[in-house]
């Protein structure tokens, strides 16, 4: 038996999903940028992924751009916008963001930017308040994770971006965690650039995109054919755009369901820890409204972290720890010691993310075995 | 498999000398073998410290394993598979698995 739960890392490309993109690396292989037939077939595909996605997430076909990954989507959002922006220096995000927008910051730090890092609460909530105090006439972007990778913590968003709407402030979010996961509408959620990652729902590793509110100044980082609306040079991954549209259209057509089925083995999970008496604390909300479907993040009391995935990994379960290389020593994760996990668990944290696939006897076997390795 | 493997601790032992006493992941690994196993695993000379932990993991696993079913192991009887520890003298020592 196998358990797949890392779900939060990467999922596995849908059959569904290889079989529409086939084609495009086969016969279908033109460069969209072509004049012939080869090429116009496949530029009206890439130009139809535009449409399709756009409709699907409530939003203008100008406003999707392709990228390479959730990486290139947010060092693009807050370098690109930094770059047309010279006027305003500050960069406001919180200390549990993905490193892909901590690590963009400090660059721009070391190129002369202030960053301020919100603090968050118990259960990784950003304090809005301080975010509200913080925001000033020389802050350039507001760049917020909507739902945190490690404790699936679902930011207040409304109340973030009326807040950033007021001061007439940028907004990106990182939504690479909320695509197919958690219902979204780009134009209804108003921010100004949205960040996603095909691989994290079922859409092969290597596409994203970056959504741009129209009329947000922004600079180009990648500059050459002009594609992507002259925004995104590089010839388009056709293969990929079209993954990524097939795979968001089967995620958003299975939201709700697969999103009351994960929850339900999430407290599954919870439940029964609980019953057999197993010391331990959920990091992050409640399973509920606020907390990414799917998601337990727990830490065992006194154990080993790395060693109890390493026994789960020999019983062929897969799931994350909650510690992160610092190259010469393993740490608890950024985003555990800013909730302030206690001394006593924060070393044996780990990342159960079960996925759309992810079937009950999996999640039972899983469960059991955490069980029987944590009481022996 | 063996069961028990996550609280275990091991005693390292030179006659009566203690030569050791804690997790099994403390043990000293000889960098060789680190990164042996390393490119045998990951095809990585030069592992971060998160693979090389996992390596570690990997030895002491097989040391545990060693065991079977006893509490203890000398190491004259298993001195070829315990080349990984970087222990002056490995058949003169005797190992302990402690709960």
């Amino acid at each position: 038996m196998k358990a797949y739960l890392d779900n939060g890392a990467t999922t596995n490309v849908l059959n569904e999903v290889f079989e529409a993109m086939k084609p495009y690396f086969l016969e279908s292989f033109g460069n969209p940028s072509s004049l012939h037939n080869v090429g116009i077939e496949t530029k009206k595909m890439v130009n139809s992924c535009h449409k399709q996605v756009a409709e699907l997430l409530g939003c203008d076909h100008k406003e999707v751009y392709f990228t390479s990954c959730g990486t290139e989507s947010i060092n693009w959002a807050l370098k690109g916008l930094a770059l047309a922006n010279k006027d305003k220096r500050e960069i406001i995000t919180s200390k549990t963001e993905h490193h892909a927008t901590l690590h963009a910051c400090e660059f721009l730090e070391k190129n002369g930017y202030v960053i301020h890092y919100l603090n968050v609460d118990h259960e990784g909530f950003i304090d809005l308040d301080e975010l509200n105090e913080l925001i000033n006439p020389n802050t350039l972007v507001v760049s917020i994770l909507m739902a945190n990778n490690e404790i699936g913590t679902i930011q207040k968003m409304d109340e973030i971006v009326n807040i950033c709407n007021n001061h007439s402030v940028y907004l990106h979010v990182d939504a690479v965690q909320v695509l197919t996961h958690v219902e979204l509408n780009l134009h209804e959620l108003n921010a100004d650039l949205v960040s996603f990652s095909g691989h994290k729902f079922h859409a092969p590793k290597g596409i994203g995109m970056l959504y741009i509110k129209s009329g947000t100044k922004i600079e180009n980082l990648l500059h050459g054919g002009q594609q992507e609306n002259k925004l995104r040079s590089g010839t388009e991954n056709v293969p990929y755009i079209v993954g990524f549209t097939k795979a968001l259209d089967l995620g958003i057509r299975n939201l709700i369901e697969n999103k009351n089925r994960v929850s339900e083995y999430a407290q599954y999970i919870l439940n029964e820890l609980d019953n057999n008496e197993i010391d331990y604390r959920l990091n992050g909300p409640e399973i509920g409204k606020n907390r990414l479907p799917g998601n337990v993040n727990i830490s065992f009391f006194d154990l080993d972290g790395s060693e109890l995935t390493y026994y789960l990994n020999k019983a062929n379960i897969y799931v994350s720890t909650g510690s992160a290389c610092d190259s010469t020593s393993i740490e608890p994760s950024h985003v555990l010691q800013a909730i302030n996990v206690p001394q006593d668990y924060i070393d044996c944290s780990i990342r159960i993310s079960i996925g759309d696939t992810t079937t009950f006897e999996e999640v039972k076997y899983a469960t059991q075995t955490l069980i029987d390795l944590i009481k022996e | 498999m063996r069961k028990k493997k996550l609280k275990i601790k091991i005693k390292v032992l030179r006659g009566t000398e203690e030569v050791f006493f804690g997790r099994p992941l403390e043990l000293k690994i000889k960098e060789d073998s680190i990164i042996n196993k390393s490119i045998e695993l990951f095809d990585d000379a030069d592992p971060c410290i998160i693979h090389q932990s996992y390596v570690v993991k990997e030895y002491t696993d097989y040391l545990i394993e060693l065991f079977g079913e006893k509490e203890t192991l000398n190491g004259k009887d298993h001195a070829s598979e315990l080349t990984f520890l970087d222990y002056e003298d490995v058949e003169g020592l005797s190992f302990e698995l402690v709960r």
